[in-house]
């Protein structure tokens, strides 16, 4: 299931325009939003939306759980493969 | 009504190499967009066309000016590519997209130029019609005049008319960008580069389709050794002549 993985890495790039990124630039354990990756609240919001869009998976904005499903790729990655099973 | 604008600066496509006429009659197929290399990239990414050369020409205005201006932006449709984007979602009842949604009110971009340059001063947004231009130099002269502000940022952006609304358009389309500094004519300002103007206006009920808009017009005369001339709109004329120095 690596693939998946590398799929979640390239729905950021895209859909987060980050021009000057590519895949082996993302590490898996690496925290995506403010250190690290240095992602903000409205990608947050983007984000949310493509992973909602693309895996047809319920995301519930408020909660600290969701917080804890994006913090990282394996988080993200944890999350979408338990969501789809 | 009599001001002094400095550093009167225009971007559209191709600007160095082709006149306005030029260049709406090259059309916009291959447009390289202003790469915006003072802005840090998490934030240039954002950033639509129209972003891109509203704040490449603001930003040129004020490179040599220290402290913060406030500023008056106007445009006749904002970011009307983005904007239909968004409608068109809402139609197919799409979810919109956070960040186009984020940035497309119509004082998105003197905001994010406050932010990139951290500039806390006040902001006024305009958007009327043909007149989009004058009016908003009219609302830069009332906040001159009030007292509230020595100099004023003035920044007009209009990008040609996406495909939906091509059938709708009432003048001639070119993508551009104009920023300029505003203040009220003094002494001091007769000593610096720039150029003092009066305008005035009436009210007049006519049918003009097919013109230039007010802004390149403006700006093609600012630059000539025209001492008068006069813009028009569908509702109003407007009488614009340069103050001749007196020796």
């Amino acid at each position: 299931m690596a693939d998946l993985k590398i799929e979640l890495k390239q729905l950021i790039i895209d859909t987060l325009d980050l021009e000057d990124i590519g895949i082996d630039d993302i590490q898996d354990d690496e925290a995506l939003f403010i250190d690290g990756l240095g992602l903000d609240s409205i990608d947050a919001l983007e984000l949310g939306l493509a992973i909602k869009k693309t895996y047809d998976v319920k995301i519930d904005a408020n909660s600290e759980e969701t917080k804890q499903h994006f913090s990282s790729i394996n988080a993200l990655y944890a999350f979408v493969k338990q969501a789809k099973a | 009504m009599d001001v002094f604008i400095r550093h009167l600066n225009i971007w559209y496509a191709h600007c160095d190499e082709l006149t306005v006429e030029q260049a709406i009659e090259f059309g916009e197929n291959e447009i390289v967009w202003p790469r915006l290399d003072f802005v840090p990239p998490m934030q240039r990414r954002r950033l639509s066309a129209f972003a891109k050369m509203a704040l490449l020409v603001a930003h040129n205005a004020v490179s040599d000016i220290k402290k913060d201006l406030p500023m008056v932006f106007s445009s006749r449709h904002g970011d009307l590519p983005k904007t239909s984007t968004l409608l068109a979602d809402l139609a197919d009842k799409n979810a919109l997209s956070p960040t186009a949604f984020g940035l497309s009110v119509h004082n998105a971009i003197p905001s994010l130029f406050s932010i990139l340059t951290n500039n806390k001063q006040a902001i006024n947004a305009i958007s009327a019609g043909q007149d989009s231009f004058m009016m908003a130099l009219i609302d830069v002269y009332v906040r001159l005049k009030s007292g509230l502000a020595d100099e004023i940022l003035f920044i007009y952006a209009d990008q040609k008319l996406p495909e939906t609304y091509l059938g709708f358009q009432d003048e001639q389309q070119l993508s551009h960008a104009i920023a300029m500094v505003v203040s009220l004519p003094s002494d001091e300002t007769n000593m610096t580069k720039g150029e003092s103007i009066s305008f005035n206006f009436e009210h007049f009920s006519q049918s003009i389709i097919g013109g230039m808009p007010a802004s390149l017009l403006f700006t093609q005369w600012y630059n000539n050794n025209q001492q008068k001339t006069v813009l028009s709109s569908n509702h109003y004329n407007w009488f614009l002549s340069k103050h001749v120095a007196t020796a």
